[in-house]
Order: structure tokens, then sequence, then C-alpha cells
């Protein structure tokens, strides 16, 4: 019948037959390419969200050479240095070429001040630190360039005039400081600057030249700083590699329910003679093409995605931000890691369907699975490393002694444990199916039964509701630590005026403002009130120079501290409503802080502070009393000294702010002009930041964990169930109606949710309380957040069984036999 | 000499209960050329006997031999290589591969022994067309109507000169005149020298066979002589 055929003689077909194998598998992933959506969005979501994170993660920080221009030195002369010139000209002999820049603090009325800057912009070093946006840089005595914030400050446009110290300066360009956009300055031409309050001499040196050079006392040289510890690269890798193992798990899942549909196409495969090297590589190239398509369409969104935001992202980041400012290496990284991800999770199928006896294959049977008896040990034991890592990291909250690696490493361990315990746990869920309904009965034993596939999406579910009550947990133990207070900083409709030294940007404690100050202070204060047509102007006495006190707990898991404490005033009590009788006898501080009042080993430290020799004076478990109708916004009056008790103490105190309350939230209109009347008046004024509240935060991460581990359930589901679709056949030919394979797909869906809330939630709190078991010992954590907990643990079955129900109940395709695919 | 011979084979399927014993001490041997028949009814152990006799699935007990090499003492890569060149497998629902046009699967086994795709194409589009399905080579199993999938799969089973043909039903899902057809090519093959055996419930396509064997409860409990064929009458000789 046909020509003489000259073959290979090794018992393979050699490259031919993988070449045609892959060809074969290439036209199935382009016909079926529908049913691998999953695993093909996950990875492509993975790649992306991972060049994105790290895009953002590496810019985030200022870069290190922010300051520094394109020199690798400066040094810091104060401005009134009497030997300024002399110490310029022995820098330039020393290290040859410098670059100097002038710098003179003015007052703006912003928190943060502002600087009139002398720089030669074609200078040789600080050229990177100084951009013109607009117009030109000034080139005479009277031409002065501005910062967007600035000229908008002081509403400002090119070409207008802007005075400073009794000058007038024309408007010729608004400028930037691409290292750092934070950078409010005025730029004039060298040598404008009068009166300089610092000069910064940028230069390279060789570490040789910068140790042997002998800087004057009172100057401050400096190099930049190289990155210590794990860079934000490295983590996102580590998050990546998290994820990747994620969607392996889920991988794993879906190509083992793809390598059934293909059981009878595989079966017949074999009879033709494809050796169990070619079964395997049908589904091995089937996962790889998956792997190169989701990281190619990863990369590219990825980086799409970024070189639109990279601009935006610079004004967040407060630095200039190129597109091509990516960890490239990263990116390459990341989408070879999806590729051997996909690869990994098509392997284990591949050897499963490659060892079913062809007539089994044929005939579309799938192999019984094997009832194995898996051991929780290996589970428990990597959970226990994980427990102990945490416990010896430190603690969450970054604090000195906390250990990046091993919080790093007692997560990752954590979350191994937790994909190793899952299908031991879902082994379980059949001893409680004979006492359900026959629906939830069948659900439970075909989940016990495909533990496999049940066990990994079980695993993928709980990492997603694990890292988000993870979020949750230290958002929650973070934000009510009742003495290292952080928050929201003040309500959308209060802005506080502060005097000069006394906003929350001055580093040390508060100073008493002048008679002038203050009088101006309590003038502006009621100027920005009228104009916000309020009188609700609340004066803040605090202790001042020399005196402060501070709120300070010792011995174990201590060490937190907190210096923002008002004096109780009688205007301050009336203003909230307070009654004078109302305060316990021998209280010293009144707080609305939650669980300030309880907790152990505080001090209230007092005194002169600012003496040569300070002797502080304490009060040791100073008596707390809390009242909850004082506000408890960072920057609101949540902690008092009783006025007694600071009369007692003997500490001098003074108005040092005014708070505002308006009738309804500030517009930018309004915050701005309050600024400038403020910035006139030589005062500072604080309205609402960007800091998200704890209910934000949580809601947030929780929203994020249901939705991702419903996400998660609602596609592993399909996979199991189509796994058993032989049984829903057989179910559908015996009569069992839709209400009844409703019901099944409600349960499977309801019980991998309830276990992946129940496992996560536990494993969260296993995690966080091992990492943060020194505080738990101090007294001030809150671990409780019931609406989340409440969402996680009842909502996640109940929206997972609820999906079920309505997303099934589909009659089967064909109901005598397997189709083939 | 006889080409697949089967020596005392049994098998068994399951274990304690749930045993069934699908074949017991079944011995036959098909010649170079001959065309078997196995009939007998559901469950007698027809399909359990070809997937056997095809390496599909391992005996019990007893030996299975294909052109003198046993079956049993081969590596499972060593019986793909025999299901690539030597045995040929026409199954009752076709088994084409949905993702493959029929030149495609027709070659695919060429293809899977090494040949390179132009040449195993070349062959696959000279087994079609002796076949008389030259023009649905490009076409998918889906386009084409159940007889034409059943000769592509015939082209498939005997591509590439196999020695023997395995047919479990093969006209099962087919219309008579059709079924007529896919045994005409059968028997074409045993022409050029293929042991050919075949199942089949249908006594009249079993008049084609050369020799009929009857199963039941997993034993031979007959062989005979078919009677005369249609076909056989056209034939002198003097067995006729």
């Amino acid at each position: 019948m046909t020509a003489v055929l000259d073959r290979p003689t090794e018992t393979g077909g050699g490259v031919p037959a993988r070449r045609a194998v892959l060809r074969w598998a290439l036209r199935l992933f382009r016909r079926e390419w529908r049913q691998q959506l999953l695993v093909l969005t996950l990875i492509t979501v993975a790649v992306a969200a991972t060049i994105f994170g790290a895009a953002v993660g590496t810019n985030l920080p200022l870069p290190a050479n922010a300051g520094f221009g394109s020199a690798n030195a400066l040094v810091n002369l104060p401005g009134n240095d009497p030997h300024l010139a002399s110490e310029i000209a022995a820098l330039k002999a020393h290290f040859g070429a410098v670059d100097v820049i002038e710098n003179q603090v003015f007052a703006t009325g912003l928190v943060t001040g502002a600087q009139l800057r002398a720089q030669n912009p074609d200078g040789a070093f600080a050229s990177p630190m100084l951009s013109l946006v607009r117009g030109h840089y000034p080139h005479g005595p009277g031409e002065v360039d501005l910062t967007s914030g600035l000229a908008s400050a002081f509403r400002a446009g090119i070409g207008s005039t802007w005075h400073i110290d009794g000058r007038a300066l024309r408007v010729t360009g608004i400028v930037e400081n691409p290292q750092n956009l934070l950078d409010t300055f005025a730029l004039v031409a060298p040598g404008q600057v009068s009166k300089p309050t610092q000069v910064t001499v940028l230069f390279d040196a060789t570490p040789l030249s910068f140790a042997t050079f002998n800087f004057a006392p009172g100057t401050t040289p400096l190099r930049p700083q190289p990155p210590s510890g794990l860079t934000p690269a490295v983590i996102a890798l580590a998050f990546a590699v998290v994820g990747l193992f994620f969607i392996g798990l889920v991988a794993v899942a879906g190509f083992t329910v793809l390598a059934q549909r293909r059981l009878r196409s595989l079966g017949i495969l074999s009879s033709l003679g494809a050796t169990d090297k070619d079964v395997r590589l049908v589904m091995v190239a089937n996962g790889a093409v998956v792997g190169v398509v989701g990281a190619v369409l990863g990369g590219a969104i990825g980086i799409a995605a970024w070189i639109p935001y990279a601009p935006y992202f610079g004004t967040s980041a407060d630095h200039y931000v190129p597109w091509t400012s990516l960890p490239w290496w990263l990116v390459g990284v990341a989408m070879a890691l999806a590729v051997v991800t996909a690869i990994l999770a098509s392997r284990q199928p591949a050897r499963a369907v490659a060892d079913v006896p062809v007539v089994a294959a044929l005939s579309g049977r799938p192999v019984e699975p094997k009832q194995s008896r898996r051991s929780p040990r290996p589970g428990l034991a990597v959970l226990a490393v994980g427990t102990v890592l945490l416990v010896f990291s430190g603690g969450t909250n970054g604090g000195s002694g906390s250990s990046t690696f091993d919080t790093l490493a007692g997560v990752l361990a954590t979350i191994a444990g937790l994909v190793l315990l899952a299908p031991v746990i879902i082994g379980q869920v059949a001893r409680v199916a004979r006492h359900v309904p026959v629906a939830g009965r069948i659900a439970m034993r075909d989940l016990a039964r495909y533990r496999a596939r049940s066990g990994a999406a079980l695993a993928a579910a709980t990492l997603a509701v694990f890292i988000a009550m993870l979020i949750t947990l230290l958002s929650t133990n973070r934000f009510t630590e009742p003495i290292d207070y952080v928050g929201p900083n003040l309500p959308t409709n209060q802005l506080v005026v502060y005097t000069p030294g006394n906003d929350p940007g001055s580093t040390s404690g508060d100073t008493l403002p002048s008679s002038r100050q203050r009088q101006a202070g309590q003038a502006t204060a009621a100027r920005i009130a009228a104009a916000l047509g309020t009188r609700n102007v609340l004066p803040l006495t605090a202790a001042v120079a020399p005196t402060d006190t501070g709120l300070q707990q010792v011995g174990p898991g201590g060490g937190q501290g907190t210096i923002d404490i008002y004096v109780a005033t009688p205007a301050l009590l009336r203003h909230y409503g307070i009654k004078a009788d109302a305060i316990s006898p021998g209280t010293v501080l009144l707080t609305s802080r939650p669980g300030l009042q309880g907790s152990p080993n505080l001090v209230l430290q007092y005194g002169n502070f600012t003496a040569a020799n300070p002797v502080p004076k304490y009060i040791a478990t100073p008596s707390i009393q809390t009242l909850t109708s004082l506000p408890a916004d960072v920057s609101d009056p949540n902690l008092l000294i009783t006025a007694s008790v600071a009369a007692r103490l003997g500490l001098r105190q003074a108005t040092v702010a005014w708070l505002i309350q308006a009738p309804r939230s500030l517009t930018p209109v309004q915050i701005s002009s309050a600024r400038r009347v403020a910035a006139a008046a030589g005062l500072t004024i604080e309205t609402k930041n960007g800091t998200p509240s704890l209910d934000e935060v949580r809601n947030d991460a929780t929203g994020a964990g249901i939705l991702v581990a419903l996400g998660v359930l609602a596609m592993t589901i399909g996979l199991i169930r189509s796994e058993t679709s032989g049984d829903i056949r057989t179910l559908t030919a015996t009569g069992a109606s839709a209400r009844t394979r409703r019901g099944i797909t409600a349960a499977t869906a309801g019980a991998l949710g309830l276990l992946a809330a129940l496992v996560g939630t536990v494993a969260a709190y296993l995690a966080v309380v091992a990492s943060s078991w020194s505080e738990l010992l101090a007294g001030h954590m809150s671990l409780l957040p019931w609406l989340d907990l409440a969402a996680v643990l009842i909502g996640l079955p109940v929206v997972s069984a609820a999906g079920g129900w309505l997303l099934a109940g589909r009659e089967p395709r064909a109901i005598a036999h397997q189709p083939l695919e | 000499m006889s080409f697949l011979e089967l020596r005392h084979v049994a098998k068994i399927y399951g274990e304690g209960p749930t045993q069934v014993q699908a074949l017991q001490d079944v011995s036959m041997s098909v010649e170079a050329g001959e065309l078997v028949a196995v009939m007998g009814p559901s469950g007698s152990g027809k399909s359990s006997l070809l997937t056997i006799a095809g390496s599909l699935e391992e005996p019990t007990s007893g030996h299975v031999l294909v052109g003198g090499a046993t079956l049993s003492k081969l590596s499972r890569a060593e019986k793909a290589r025999l299901r690539r060149r030597t045995i040929g497998y026409v199954f009752q629902d076709f088994n084409l591969l949905p993702g493959l046009t029929a030149v495609e699967n027709v070659s695919l086994p060429l293809e899977l022994d090494g040949l390179t795709a132009r040449k195993a194409r070349a062959v696959g589009i000279q087994a079609l067309d002796e076949l008389e399905l030259t023009e649905q080579a490009e076409r998918f199993p889906d386009e084409l109507s159940g007889g034409e999938r059943q000769r592509v799969a015939i082209a498939r089973a005997i591509v590439g000169n196999r020695k023997l043909v395995l047919a479990d039903e093969p006209s099962g899902a087919l219309d008579s005149v059709t079924g007529e057809t896919v045994m005409r090519m059968l028997v074409a093959a045993c022409h050029r020298g293929a042991a050919t055996v075949v199942v089949t419930h249908d006594a009249q396509l079993a008049s084609w066979a050369d020799r009929v064997v009857f199963i039941r409860d997993g034993r031979i409990v007959d062989q005979t002589m078919p009677p005369a064929s249609p076909e056989s009458l056209l034939q002198s000789g003097p067995n006729q």
C-alpha cells in the first residue's frame, strides 16, 4: 500500500515525534484556550502586578542620590560662617570641580517651609536637581523662578511680581527639583541670596580623598547611603514568588481537569503508539504555551500600565520617575518564573494522565482517586517553623529590633504549612458528610475523594483570606496602638492654626510663642474661622519650653511614647461638654484613645528638658481617665493633662494652636486661602491629610481578600465539578433535578469557602500573635475587628454557596458518555 | 506461521467482591493475511481480547505474541513502537483526534515514529487516496460523515504497512451499506498480508471473515468456518 518507510530504530520517535506532538498541543491550545482562561488570566495578572508593583516599590523612595545631583559627596556649611569663601576654595583645591548652592529659609504659611535658593542651572553637579517646567531660568538680580507649589501658594505666575524680604522680583519661570518634588524653593541667579542659612557644596570624591579631607567644625559632610537590607525589588520578587506559587496551585487543578477532558484524545494518542513521554509532552507543552502567553501578556500589560502611570506616580513619590525606571531584571525574572510555574504545574497532571491505562483513557473513565492518607505532620512542622520565625522576627511594627528576613520567611513558611495542610483538612470533611442532605453529602465526599484538586483550591483561597486577615489584624493592631498613636489626623471640617515651632513638623517640644505671635495667632484663627463661617475656635494649651511632658511605656514590650499632650483647660473641657465633676479626683491624664487606660508600665515624664543636664521627673502609672467625648483624631486634643496636675508639676503653659471647626468640609480654595492668611502672619495651618483611616484599610483588605478568594473558588469549583461530571451525568440520568445539581455545587463552594475562611483566619491570628507576642503581653493589642471577621467567616462561605447555586444547574451536555473534547 | 498468538490468556478486572473474570484460558492464533471475526454476547470478553492482543492492556496470565515477540517481555516504550509500526486499531467510535485534519490523523503514527512531517504527510495522502478520501484530506473530523471518519480511521490503522489490524465493532456506528464498505477495506488489508481481527455483533459482516470465533463468559466456545460470503462466491479455488 505504501512506500518503504525509512524510520529510526530507537523506541521513541525523536524530534519528528516531538514536533508532531507539539503541533497538536499548540492546536489544542488554540481550540481550547477558553478552558484555560483561568490559569492564563491568573498568570497574566500575576506578572503584570509584579512588574507594576516592583516599579512602584522601586521608585517609591527618593533616589539614593537625591540632594547630591550627579555628585557623590556634599558638605553643608553654615550660611553665617565667616570663613565660607576660604572653605569653598579649600574644597575646590582638594576635590576639583565643585558646585555651590546657597539656601535661605523663609516662611510661607505651609507646615513645610521653603527656601530662597541661588543655584547655577548649568552647574557641574547640581543640574539633575533642577528642571525648568516653564519660562526661563533667572538671569539677573530682579528675576526669580518658583516651584509650582510656591507659585500656587502665592498666586504668582510667570510675569508677575513676587516679594521677599522687601525685594520685588519678577517671576520668569516655574522650576522643580526632579530628585525631590517636595523641595519647595524660589530660584534666583547665583550670588542673589544675601543671607544664606546654609550653603551646600557638591563635589566628586574618592573614599580616600573624602576621608583625608579635614572638614571644618560645624559642617556636615555627606555621601549617598547605599540601600540597606531587602530592596523593594527583592520584596516584590518575594511576593511574586508567593503569588506565582499560589497561582501554581490553581494551575495544577486547572491542568488536571484539562488533562481529564483530554483523556480520550490522549488515550487515542497512546493507542497509536505515542510513548509516555509524548503523552506527557502534550500537557507540558500546553503548560509552557500558557506560561509564555501569560508572561508575554502580563509583561506587556504591566509595562503598558506603568508607562502612563509613571509621571503621576512621580508626583506621589515626590520625585521625577521616568517610565524606563523599571527593575528590568525583575521583569525578566517574573516572566521566566511565570513560564516555569506553568510548566511545573502541568508536569504532575501530565505524569498522571500518562500513567492512565490506555483502555481506561480511551473510555474516558477517570482513574479512581488514590485513597492516600496524608500525614498532617509535614504541614504542622512547616507551620511551626513559620511561627517560630515570626516569634523571633521582633514584631511587625517596624521597631528597631524587627527583622524583615525573619518576618518574610515566617510568613512564607506559614503559607507553605497551610498549603501542605489543606489536603489533610479536606480529608476530614467527609467525616461530617453523613449528617448532611444528599447534595451536601455528595459534594463533601467528592471534595475528600478529589482532594488533590480541592486541596489546591482550598490552599489558594486560604492564602487569599490569610493575607487579607493578616493586613486587617496588623492594621487593627497598629491603628489601635494607644501610645504610639497613628491614624487620620483631622476630620475634613477641621483646621488647626499653629504658632511658629509648634506644628507637627517641628521635631522638638513646644516653644513659647511671643506675645505678638500669640496675638497674631488668635487674630488669624478668628479671621480664618470667620471666612469659614464659624466662630467655633478652640485655643489649645500645652506645656512649653523649657518644660515639657511625655508619656512613655517602659518594661517588656514597651518603648513607645507620645509627646502630644495638651492641657485640659476649662475652655477645652467646656468645648467638648465635659463638666469638671466628671473628672475623677486624682486623675492625671484624660484621653479618648481606646486602651490607653489600663495599659501597663506607663510613665509620665515632665520637667525642664532644655537644661544643659536635664533631670527628668516621673509620675509612675499615672491615673488615666477615658472620656469618649474627647475627639480621637491624631491632631485633635485626644490626650490631655489635667490643669491642676499641670500647675502642680510647675509646667509652663501657653496657647500654641487654635482648633477651628467648620460647619462643613473644607474646600481646596478655603484651605489655600487660610494658608495664605496664616503665612502672612508667620503661622502654619494643618488640615486633613491623605492617611487612610483604620476602617478604610481594614475594609479594603478584607474586601480584596474575599474577592480574590471568591474568584479562586469560582474558577476552581468549575474545575472540581467538571472532574466529577460523570457523577452529574449519572445523577441526571437517575432523575436528579437542577435543584440537586445546584445544591451539590453550592455545597462544594460553601464548604471550601468556609474552610478557607476558617483556616486563613486562624493562620493569620497565629502569625500576628506569634510576631507581636510582646505587644500582646504589654496589653495594648486589639485583635477583634468584628465586622471584618464576620465578613470573612460568614460572608465568604455564604457568598460562595450562593454563587455556586446560581451558576450551577445546567444539564450535562452529554448524559450517556463523556464527550470527546 | 501465526502473526498473532494468544496462549492461555486470562484477564481479571477488579479485586475481591468486585472481581470480574473477563477472559479465561483463551488461546487462539491468526495467520498473516487471515481475517478472523470474533462474536459473542455483550460482556463476553470480545473487546478485552482485542485490547490485550493490541497491547493496550496486560493479560492477568498467559502470553500474547505479535510477530513472534512476547508482549509481556516488552517495555512500555517497545509496546508503543509496536503499536506505531505493527498494530493498527480501528474503534467503533472512530477515535479521530479532533484537532487534526484527516491526513494529519492518518500520518500521526508515522510522525510519532520519527518520520518527518513532510514524508509522513505524503504517505498519509497516499493512504487516503487509496481509500478515495483525497478530497477529505484537509478536513477536520467534525467536518466528515460517519462513514468517512471510519474510513480515515482505517487508513490510520493500516498506514505504514501494519501487519496486524484489530477492529472493534468497526461498523457499529454505521449504516449497513457503509458497514459493508468498511468490511471490504479490512478484507483488502488482509489481502495485502495483514492479520486482521474484527469484533462484531453482526453475523452478516462476520460472514466476510475467514474464520469466526465465538466467545461466551470469557471463553472461546466455538470456532467455525463461516458460510461462503458474497465475495467468496466470486472467487474460484478448491476450497469454495
